[in-house]
């Protein structure tokens, strides 16, 4: 057996956990190592210098007692917090002004901008109310064509003077 | 280096003909279910105005005309809302979205779409649509 096993075995030994042959091997080392029986020895004393602690009883109030310095105790606060006392003694304060912070940010960051939409969709709508789609009144040309509304329709090709015959009399 | 010119002039000068012509073609039809549409609306007949307008939507229109897809979802939402057919107008939008692909002409109709809402008295789905045409103009490059 090496030094560094029979050091991680020796608290099993102590408490007699192990077995009988693995007891045998270490004991046989313990004879022959100086170092590991200095360590032994050391924690064999502490040991029983534990073993002869008495255990501390706690009387019946003794619980009740700590736990009422516990609660009772108020921890120590800054001095600046002072005048602010009265803001931080409800949780829903701060709770409430961040909720409202919240609130006013996303007006601004959302409707500011919605507002802005509002107005250029305004624009747009006087805009398109003065679009009037209409179509010229049909010339005398057009002779027997029947003119179904006065809308125009976008696929009539339709030619400007400069494509008209030029030997026409005027 | 001349002739090489000539040669991709005369490669390219079929397709650019047959480009034409099928725009041509496709015009004309979208032309002719314009005024569909139109006379359905003048005589009452909204029931049938979505089918029709359909037809005019699933058209296959270059991107450099959509422009009039946009256009004409304007005009026959407007003719409808003058007959108080919100309901259908608003589909004909939805209708013309599905039709547009480049954002400015989503733009717009988002933004006709929340014209009609307000016309509606809706405005809160009219700040909606319009939140979306804003939102898409401000990701568009």
């Amino acid at each position: 057996m090496d030094c560094q096993a029979c050091i991680d075995s020796l608290t099993a030994f102590l408490d007699d956990e192990l077995s009988a042959p693995e007891k045998e091997v270490l004991q046989t080392h313990l004879t022959q190592c100086r170092p590991c029986r200095q360590e032994h020895e050391s924690l064999l004393d502490s040991y029983q210098w534990v073993d002869q602690l008495t255990d501390l009883e706690m009387d019946s109030t003794g619980w009740t007692r700590i736990h009422s310095e516990i609660t009772h105790l108020a921890p120590g606060k800054p001095a600046w917090v002072s005048p602010f006392q009265f803001l931080f003694g409800s949780r829903w304060i701060p709770v409430a002004a961040g909720t409202l912070g919240v609130a006013i940010l996303s007006f601004f960051f959302l409707a500011g901008p919605k507002a802005e939409m509002q107005d250029e969709f305004q624009v747009y709508l006087e805009q398109r109310e003065q679009m009037v789609i209409r179509r010229p009144p049909p010339s005398p040309l057009e002779g027997i064509r029947e003119i179904t509304t006065d809308l125009p329709n976008p696929f009539t090709v339709s030619y400007d003077s400069s494509q008209s015959n030029p030997f026409t009399q005027e | 280096m001349p002739s090489h010119l000539v040669l991709l002039i005369l490669l390219l000068s079929p397709h650019t003909a047959a480009f034409s012509q099928n725009w041509s073609q496709v015009r004309g039809s979208a032309e002719r279910q314009h005024e569909m549409v139109m006379m359905l609306i003048r005589n009452g007949d909204f029931g049938r105005v979505l089918e029709t307008s359909r037809q005019i939507f699933s058209l296959k229109f270059p991107a450099s005309q959509e422009h009039l897809l946009v256009q004409e979802g304007r005009i026959l939402s407007e003719a409808l809302a003058h007959h108080q057919q919100f309901q259908i107008a608003q589909g004909l939008l939805d209708q013309a979205l599905r039709a547009v692909r480049s954002n400015p002409s989503k733009i717009d109709l988002f933004k006709e779409k929340a014209y009609l809402f307000t016309r509606q008295g809706r405005d809160k789905e009219a700040m909606e649509f319009f939140e979306r045409a804003m939102e898409l103009e401000k990701s568009s490059p």
